[in-house]
C-alpha cells in the first residue's frame, strides 16, 4: 500500500509525495495507513511550506514588479 | 582634384536653396525637395532611406536648405544634418525594443492564469471503505468549495481527492483539513470494526 500525493504547478510539471504504508506482521493495514496519513500531512506542510516561502522571497526580491509577481504567485 | 568636387557641391546646393526659396509652397517645389532630400540621404546613409523618406514632408525639412543656403558654412550644414539623421537612427531602435517588451511579458500573464492542481490517491483495503470514506468526506467539504474546488472520486478501493486553485497556501489549508478528516474517518472505521468483532464475539458465546 502506498499513500501518493501529486502537485501540479505552472510550469505543468508534476511533483510526488509518497508514502509507504506496509503493514508489518499482524499490523492491522488500517493502523498503518493512519500512520501514513500523519507522515503525508507532515511532507505536505513541508512542501507547500518551501512554495510559498518561495513566492514570497520572489516578491520582496522584486518589489517594482509586485504586480507581476502576484500574478506569478497566483499561477 | 578635392576643390573641384567641393565646388560642385557648394553649387548644387546653393541651386537647391534658391528653388526651395523661390516656390517654398508649390507641390512641384515639395517633390523636388523630397527627391533632393531622398538622392542626398541615399549617397550618406543608405540604411536611413526609408525613414528619411517621411521627413520632407514635415516643415521642418524646408528650413534645411535654407541653413545649406548660407554661403559662410555650407560643410558645417551637411555635418549638422547627418549628425541629425543619426540621432535619428539610434532613436527608432530603443522605441522598437520597448515595443518588443510587451510581448514575453504578455505571455508570462498568460501562463500566470493557469490553476494549481494537487492530488492525493488513499489505497483502503475495501471498496466499501472508500465509499464510507468518500461519503464521509464530501458531506464536510462543502464549505472548503467556495474558495479551492475539490473533487473526490472512489475507484473500487483506491480513493482519489483533487484540488483546484490559484492559490498555493489554500491547497496547505484545504490538505491539511482533509488529511485529518481522514485520520478521524479511519478510525470510526476501525472502531465499526472492533464493534463487530464484539458482537460476533457475543453471538459465538451464547451460542455455546
Amino acid at each position: 500500500m502506498e499513500l501518493s500525493g501529486e502537485y501540479v504547478g505552472c510550469d505543468g510539471e508534476p511533483q510526488r509525495l509518497r508514502v509507504s504504508c506496509e503493514a508489518s506482521g499482524d499490523a492491522d493495514p488500517l493502523q498503518s495507513l493512519s500512520a501514513g496519513v500523519v507522515r503525508m500531512k507532515e511532507l505536505v506542510a513541508e512542501f507547500f511550506g518551501t512554495l510559498v516561502e518561495q513566492d514570497a522571497q520572489g516578491l520582496a526580491e522584486d518589489p517594482d514588479d509586485a504586480l507581476d509577481g502576484s500574478r506569478t504567485s497566483a499561477c | 582634384m578635392q576643390n573641384p568636387v567641393e565646388g560642385l557641391d557648394g553649387r548644387a546646393g546653393l541651386e537647391e536653396g534658391e528653388d526651395s526659396q523661390l516656390r517654398p509652397q508649390a507641390p512641384d517645389a515639395q517633390a523636388s525637395s523630397q527627391n533632393s532630400a531622398t538622392e542626398g540621404d541615399h549617397g550618406n546613409v543608405p540604411q536611413s532611406c526609408p525613414q528619411d523618406s517621411g521627413r520632407p514632408a514635415a516643415p521642418g525639412t524646408l528650413a534645411t536648405p535654407g541653413s545649406q543656403a548660407a554661403p559662410g558654412s555650407p560643410s558645417p550644414g551637411s555635418t549638422v544634418g547627418s549628425g541629425a539623421a543619426a540621432e535619428e537612427a539610434a532613436v527608432i531602435p530603443h522605441s522598437e525594443q520597448a515595443t518588443l517588451v510587451p510581448g514575453p511579458s504578455g505571455d508570462a500573464a498568460s501562463t500566470g492564469n493557469r490553476s494549481l492542481e494537487f492530488s492525493v490517491t488513499v489505497p483502503f483495503r475495501t471498496a466499501v471503505e472508500a465509499d464510507m470514506a468518500r461519503r464521509s468526506l464530501v458531506a464536510n467539504a462543502h464549505p472548503q468549495q467556495v474558495m479551492v474546488q475539490q473533487e473526490f472520486t472512489a475507484n473500487d478501493s483506491i480513493l482519489a481527492v483533487r484540488w483546484t486553485t490559484d492559490d498555493p497556501f489554500l491547497f496547505r489549508i484545504s490538505i491539511n483539513t482533509f488529511l485529518d478528516q481522514l485520520s478521524l474517518v479511519m478510525r470510526n472505521i476501525q472502531r465499526l470494526e472492533f464493534v463487530a468483532v464484539v458482537k460476533r464475539g457475543r453471538g459465538r458465546s451464547r451460542e455455546s
